[in-house]
């Protein structure tokens, strides 16, 4: 009897002390920094309502406030945030400098962006003194962290570009606008899918690529997010006819299209289906017999970047060989 | 008046290697050097768009530009393109309108370029009823 009462004790005291872990655990922001003592102790938080938010600095965004103690460490409780995934930018200053000062480039660059909402747990570590945010990983946080991978990826187009001439610097761009399109293609959260497309200069970009574009619009369609719908409103508009009782035929007949094909469609083009519009153009030319050299030169893309998307194409259409894709037709 | 003229000539031979150091000389390139170029712009209840130019000549190797601006009220953006009309940095500060912060906003933004696009790069000052301060600071370094 005494061994099962010690049990249910022990049982009892085990879930008190998860739940009370868990409850500690939700809805914060810690992070470790490496300043030095020209930085003030005070470490911001921002929210960023649009994209265009990210550079812009203003004493009403700034929603929360704490210290950085002696060895670099700092906590924001988040459980104050909306439920929805938001972005937003911490930022330090420099000793004397207003707390509404934000640094664009350069050695003393003072802002990181991270994506939170209420229950986010958020735990990051910034290695590097100058600039302090500059190399920053996250603690099994997948979101931030493709938002690190697209924040590392500008930095180092800003750094060999600025070492680079003109002609290099127009290769660099294009290489980075693929790889941004590349995860905006790919992500399966739409905020870092809106953050890649918003940083590759989308709306220079929409006449070359509009189908990608509209393909990516409509992937997201169901987001209710502002980031979204400032995206969406960017995009040229299809001009609207008030004829709902047209719009209601078509449904119709797109309906009845949809279950017929639905259920005759063969295996094959629903697997096409399932390709991002990026592998859908390289499956296009694997059709055609092309090599990995023939598509890195015709897409800007890097060899190991296509070698990736042919190995994701032949695991999604499920065959083994080039040979066996170019037979699909 | 013969003390006047002299002391006139020397302070000229004296203030000129001042003006020199603005493009200092390399020995072995007599066309060689840096050209520093420093503005400010002082807004006071400001809302009329402005445009800096910086002409970049072929012979520019570097261009390394900054941008600092403090806002005190309204709001101020900064936008640089290259002379392609390629938009390469901006930023905003200021305080949201009926705020009741009171509180200085600064921005700056500092761009590299090494053999940066040859032309004229503008800088594109575009103050709300703004109080504040911009700086411009350019550097060009010369083969």
């Amino acid at each position: 009897m005494k061994p099962n009462c010690v049990l249910i004790i022990l049982i009892c005291l085990s879930t008190a002390s998860t739940s009370y872990t868990q409850r500690i655990e939700s809805g914060h922001l810690r992070g470790t920094i490496e300043i030095d003592s020209s930085w003030s102790s005070n470490i911001y938080l921002s929210y960023l309502p649009t994209f265009e938010d990210i550079y812009t600095m203003s004493p009403e965004m700034i929603i929360g406030e704490t210290k950085i103690d002696s060895d670099g460490n700092f906590s924001f409780d988040l459980s104050f945030l909306p439920e929805a995934q938001k972005l937003y930018r911490l930022h330090i200053t420099k000793k004397g400098d207003s707390r509404s000062s934000l640094v664009i480039g350069g050695k003393n660059e003072n802002y990181l962006l991270v994506i939170a909402n209420k229950n986010s747990v958020i735990n990051l570590k910034a290695g590097s003194v100058y600039p302090p945010f500059r190399r920053v990983s996250y603690e099994k946080d997948q979101i931030n962290s493709s938002l690190q991978r697209i924040t590392d990826l500008i930095y180092n187009r800003d750094s060999i570009a600025s070492l680079s001439d003109v002609y290099k610097r127009r290769f660099i761009d294009n290489n980075l606008k693929q790889e941004l399109l590349a995860i905006a293609d790919t992500t399966s959260h739409a905020l870092i899918s809106m953050y890649a497309v918003y940083q590759s200069g989308f709306e220079t970009d929409y006449k070359n690529n509009a189908t990608f574009y509209e393909s990516l619009a409509e992937k997201w369609s169901s987001e209710n997010s502002v980031y979204f719908k400032k995206f969406q409103s960017r995009l040229p508009q299809v001009k609207s006819h008030d004829n709902t009782f047209s719009y209601l035929i078509i449904a119709l007949i797109s309906l009845g299209v949809g279950l017929i094909l639905g259920k005759y469609i063969p295996l094959k083009e629903q697997k096409v289906k399932s390709l991002s519009v990026q592998e859908r153009k390289i499956l296009r030319e694997l059709r055609k017999g092309a090599r990995n050299k023939d598509i890195s030169e015709k897409f800007n893309i890097g060899i190991s970047t296509v070698k990736s998307h042919v190995s994701s194409i032949l695991s999604k259409m499920n065959v083994k060989s080039r040979k066996e894709l170019m037979r699909y037709k | 008046m013969k003390t006047k003229i002299a002391v006139l000539i020397l302070t000229l031979f004296m203030t000129a290697p001042t003006f020199a150091q603005d493009k200092p000389k390399d020995p072995s390139n007599p066309d060689s050097g840096v050209l520093n170029l420093e503005r400010q712009i002082i807004l006071k209840d400001h809302s009329k768009e402005e445009t800096i130019s910086i002409n970049i000549d072929k012979e520019v190797q570097a261009f390394i530009l900054r941008v600092q601006t403090q806002v005190m009220e309204g709001k101020l953006t900064v936008e640089i393109y290259d002379p392609n009309q390629n938009k390469e940095g901006a930023f905003s500060v200021g305080t949201q309108l009926n705020s009741s912060i009171e509180e200085l906003a600064k921005g700056q933004i500092n761009l590299e370029f090494f053999d940066p696009q040859k032309g004229t790069w503008t800088i594109r000052i575009k103050p709300e009823k703004a109080y504040g301060d911009i700086n411009i600071s350019s550097l060009t370094n010369y083969n």
